[in-house]
């Protein structure tokens, strides 16, 4: 901790707690705190917490949180990297009040509340200073005055009409209404920005070494009394120059003159003229809408996922995924709007929902119901306004209309969905030999003197190219895995350890006193449990690590695993977790936080594949599928012939990520490299590629059919060459990205090619994933 | 795609007829249907068999007087949260056996779940076969034999407990299934006289027989 960055009633604090008399001078409080720290952070604790100090929980807890909240406003208003004097002391400042809220004597059950709510701002404020660190010069700045304290990509939806509104709305039908007080409020989102406005209003053609801008502003979907809107209002503006190195020029468009008259523009989409949406979910969120006279819009989703939005949408409108040569485009027609009639609303209609409750109390209940249970309460309350949805006559297209229409506009950069023949690959070039692994020197060589880690890319770098040595595969896997922010300090990372056991412990304590009578009446717990029971005693026996009747790491493993259960329970326990976590409680030396918080990050990363209804696991080999018939269009010709199109054989290769494909000391070089998300995010998708490749001749020449080909691959199993399988992977991404130009959108997205021009928002694929996963693993700490 | 026959690799020394049936593994997870696979194929049992992921594809043939049977064996995951994937393993299939795990009644209620969708779902004139498994645990049995075989007579499933540990009744079963399979279009009728349940529907569509 810098104490030069502390105040005069911080050092007080940080004196007190050690049983040192504060001193009038803030220069000696400093120089004593920096020698007592020094001892501290070496281990050698000879100074026992002073507990006699009396300290008042409630002013306590108020000082703090005012401290948390000066903080948050410094965390927004951060200039420069991580080495700069701003950076610095708010990094002191959240050091302090991270001590000041560990050492807060919580007994009632409020003050224990209160702790835990602040321990979790400030991990949330630790985890936005990481963001900012690694992509080193993002800025990242909300100029909206009326900013929600729980940070960036809040959805804010609430309901503004008012009840007489309401009952008027069914009255006159025929006038268009634009004024604003009569509108309702389906969806509201800060911070979406809205790409190429300048070709939307201009038609002009932009050139490649312009600088793209984008304009950030607020989303909403409005409802007037005849018709619905989405509306787009600007708010700032961004400039991102077609630099690796970017810098956000952040200016409140009010003062920006030259800007304004730019930025003035509100985009206003009626849904009635909506021909179709396309998304895109890799890196930035975005969604391109279709118009009926042609125009085509993009919103960009700066740090919230899409998905409200589109849910949003699906409520209003009817749409169907467009077919083409009997596969999805990834477009999605709008057929009509929703009517009051559609069994949607219908069934809505009878659940009375707004009768005579104020709007007010409908507001607030979705707010705390937000907060505890956002999603569901998201969908309950887009359910409840599409009640007040009004009459329309429907108003489908017909098909032949809507095709035209899209054809029309085939020829856009980001609205292209022509099922290209397959192109021609350039050669593909020769595979590299793997690298040396990442040792120990060069990993501790690589952190400043509180432990930071300088380069995150260039570690993770070494790992893609050749993987870590076993020693410090204990440490590297907890930053991979996102336990550890690469940028923490080691006091930081202590408080990490601390406040994580004492997470995993709580969760534990849940099921470990449930008691046989409770779980009697306990179906779901039960059948998760049994499950537990019947893969705990069957996962990786054949290893030293688990043999033998009583083995502790068993219990351990089931001690996880149903800890996991208590963390999600509606993903609960699937079969494969097992085998993913197996390798991780061994890294871990069976240290069950560890292998917790570690297991949590990889299932982070997977837990689509483990979905009710498969949608993970069919999107994955449908995305295989689109990647072979690219690379190898031969075999995929032979598998359409088999029935084998859709590549079932590889289920088990994806759902466990390889787990049962490779021996255990393969596996663990696969992962790392797995989890650096180097060159992309799909990267397993071109191993399976490369792999299905090295057999593609047996498959053809020996005939094979749908059984023999699942037989086959299932038989390759610990027959796979790993060093061979990687490298193959990363020269067919090469070869890929040579021929990126031609290839289909759809491969173009899944590897991370096809934002690569103008819109890059972040220096590189990697930083960009990092970032999504960074996000993701702080929902989880909020 | 049931059909789709294996190249046959013209083999001089077979006598008589070689038939290939699609058969399907069902049931809760860890009742031991890949063991009991693993015991009929390779004769071999793991005492920690893992569970199994997606579906595993294995073949094995037996003599039934001078026709040989090759039974193409689908062993599936029995975990609930799979239940979506079965389906596309059944279709198809000339015969099934659906598991469940003596010493467990709700694996024995799964299992007539499993015996449900087959009968409304699959190939009609499946052959199903009831598997209890684990009899080498008798001791902790909660599912009584008496309940289990009036309940396979009543639906007409073929039953037997098994024991992939002790190899009980493992080709048994397999054996038994192969007989009750119609053998090609012309069956005679001595043949049909072996037959426990009649099959009449489907011959057609079941037969993949090959001289």
């Amino acid at each position: 901790m810098d104490f030069a960055k502390l105040d005069e009633e911080e050092l007080s604090y940080e004196l007190k707690t050690r049983g040192i008399a504060p001193m009038n001078n803030v220069n000696e409080m400093r120089n004593v705190l920096r020698g007592l720290i020094k001892i501290e952070v070496e281990g050698k604790s000879l100074l026992a917490t002073d507990s006699s100090v009396s300290i008042d929980v409630k002013s306590e807890v108020k000082t703090c949180v005012k401290k948390l909240q000066v903080i948050n406003t410094m965390v927004k208003n951060i200039k420069g990297d991580r080495y700069s004097e701003h950076y610095r002391a708010v990094d002191a400042k959240l050091c302090h009040l991270m001590n000041r809220v560990d050492k807060l004597p919580a007994v009632e059950p409020q003050d224990r509340k209160d702790r835990s709510n602040l321990l979790k701002g400030i991990l949330f404020l630790m985890r936005k200073m990481e963001e900012m660190a690694i992509s080193t010069t993002v800025v990242e700045t909300n100029t909206n005055t009326n900013d929600n304290t729980a940070g960036t990509g809040t959805v804010i939806l609430y309901e503004k009409t008012t009840i007489t509104d309401m009952n008027s709305t069914s009255e006159n039908s025929g006038s268009v209404t634009s004024d604003e007080e009569f509108g309702t409020e389906y969806f509201v989102q800060q911070g979406v920005a809205i790409k190429s406005l300048s070709k939307l209003l201009k038609g002009s053609k932009r050139h490649k070494n312009d600088s793209e801008t984008h304009y950030t502003g607020l989303l909403k979907i409005m409802k007037y009394k005849t018709a619905k809107f989405i509306e787009w209002k600007p708010t700032e503006m961004s400039i991102f120059p077609d630099a690796d190195e970017w810098n956000i020029v952040d200016t409140d468009y009010k003062q920006n003159g030259k800007n304004k008259n730019d930025c003035n523009i509100d985009i206003k989409i009626n849904l009635a003229t909506m021909k179709s949406y396309k998304m895109k979910k890799h890196k930035k969120h975005q969604i391109s809408i279709l118009q009926t006279n042609g125009s085509l819009v993009t919103f960009l989703f700066e740090s919230s996922p899409i998905n409200d939005f589109v849910t949003a949408l699906k409520t209003l409108l009817h749409t169907e995924k467009e077919i083409r040569h009997h596969r999805p485009t990834g477009v999605i027609l709008v057929l009509s709007e929703r009517q009051d009639s559609d069994p949607l609303c219908q069934s809505i209609k009878e659940l009375k929902i707004f009768p005579d409750q104020p709007p007010t109390s409908t507001v607030w209940s979705f707010i705390s119901g937000f907060q505890n249970n956002p999603v569901e309460k998201t969908y309950e309350t887009f359910a409840k306004i599409s009640d007040v949805l009004l009459t329309r006559t429907p108003d489908t297209r017909p098909d032949q209309e809507v095709a035209e229409l899209l054809n029309r506009v085939e020829d856009d950069d980001e609205y292209t969905m022509v099922d290209h023949p397959p192109s021609v690959l350039p050669p593909r070039p020769v595979a590299k030999p793997r690298g040396n692994p990442l040792n120990q020197a060069t990993f501790y060589q690589s952190m400043d003197n509180e432990g930071r880690i300088l380069n995150p890319d260039n570690i993770k770098n070494i790992i893609f190219y050749g993987g870590c040595e076993h020693l410090i595969r204990y440490e590297v896997w907890k930053y991979l895995l996102g336990y550890y922010p690469w940028n923490s300090t080691r006091e930081q990372r202590l408080y990490i350890d601390k406040l994580q056991a004492a997470e995993y412990e709580r969760m534990k304590v849940q099921w470990m006193n449930m008691s046989p009578d409770q779980i009697s009446r306990f179906n779901m717990y039960r059948d998760r449990k049994s499950l537990i029971d019947k893969d705990v005693y069957r996962t990786d026996r054949t290893l030293d690590f688990f043999a033998g009747d009583g083995n502790e790491n068993l219990v351990k493993l089931h001690n996880v695993l149903m800890t996991y259960v208590m963390y999600n329970f509606d993903l609960g326990y699937v079969q494969g977790m097992s085998d993913l976590l197996s390798p991780i409680l061994m890294i871990m030396k069976s240290d069950e936080v560890e292998s917790f918080w570690c297991f949590v990050g990889f299932m982070n990363r997977v837990n689509t594949n483990f979905e009710l209804k498969q949608t993970g696991m069919k999107k994955q080999l449908n995305d295989l599928h689109y990647l072979l018939t690219t690379v190898s269009p031969e075999l995929e010709n032979h598998l359409k012939k088999m029935d084998s199109s859709n590549m079932y054989f590889c289920f088990r290769w994806l759902l466990v990520l390889f787990k049962r494909e490779f021996v255990h000391s393969d596996i663990m070089r696969l992962w790392e490299v797995l989890w650096t998300d180097i060159p992309c995010a799909n990267f397993h998708l071109l191993i399976c590629v490369a792999i299905l490749d090295n057999e593609k001749d047996t498959i053809i020449n020996e005939n094979y059919g749908l059984t023999e080909i699942l037989k086959h691959v299932n038989n390759l199993c610990e027959r796979i060459d790993l060093d061979k399988a990687l490298t193959t992977a990363y020269s067919i991404y090469e070869q890929l990205k040579e021929a990126q130009p031609s290839l289909q959108d759809s491969v173009n997205e899944l590897l991370g090619f096809s934002l690569s021009h103008s819109d890059t928002i972040l220096s590189s694929d990697s930083n960009s994933k990092e970032d999504d996963y960074e996000k993701a693993l702080l929902m989880n700490y909020l | 795609m049931a059909n789709r026959a294996v190249p046959q690799r013209p083999n001089g020394q077979t006598p008589g007829k070689i038939c290939q049936f699609k058969l399907v593994l069902l049931g809760e997870s860890s009742v031991g249907k890949s063991s009991l696979v693993l015991r009929f194929v390779k004769g071999q049992f793991h005492e920690y068999q893992e569970s199994t992921i997606g579906a595993a594809f294995l073949t094995q043939t037996i003599h039934l007087n001078d026709v040989a049977v090759k039974f193409e064996i689908w062993d599936t995951a029995g975990q609930e949260r799979y239940h979506s994937l079965a389906p596309m393993y059944y279709r198809g299939a000339q015969a099934a056996i659906v598991v469940y795990d003596i010493t467990n009644q709700d694996t024995f209620e799964r299992a007539k779940n499993w015996v449900k969708e087959l009968q409304r779902q699959a190939t009609p004139g499946i052959v199903i076969a009831l598997a209890g498994n684990k009899l080498d645990l008798n001791n902790m049995r909660s599912v009584q034999t008496d309940e289990s075989q009036t309940y396979a007579y009543e639906n007409g499933l073929l039953f037997m407990e098994t024991s992939a540990k002790t190899s009980a009744n493992v080709t048994e079963i397999f054996k038994a299934i192969a007989e009750k399979l119609p053998k090609n279009e012309t069956t005679n009728a001595a043949q049909q006289g072996r037959r426990l349940v009649e099959s009449e529907a489907g011959n057609k569509s079941l037969s993949s027989c090959c001289k």
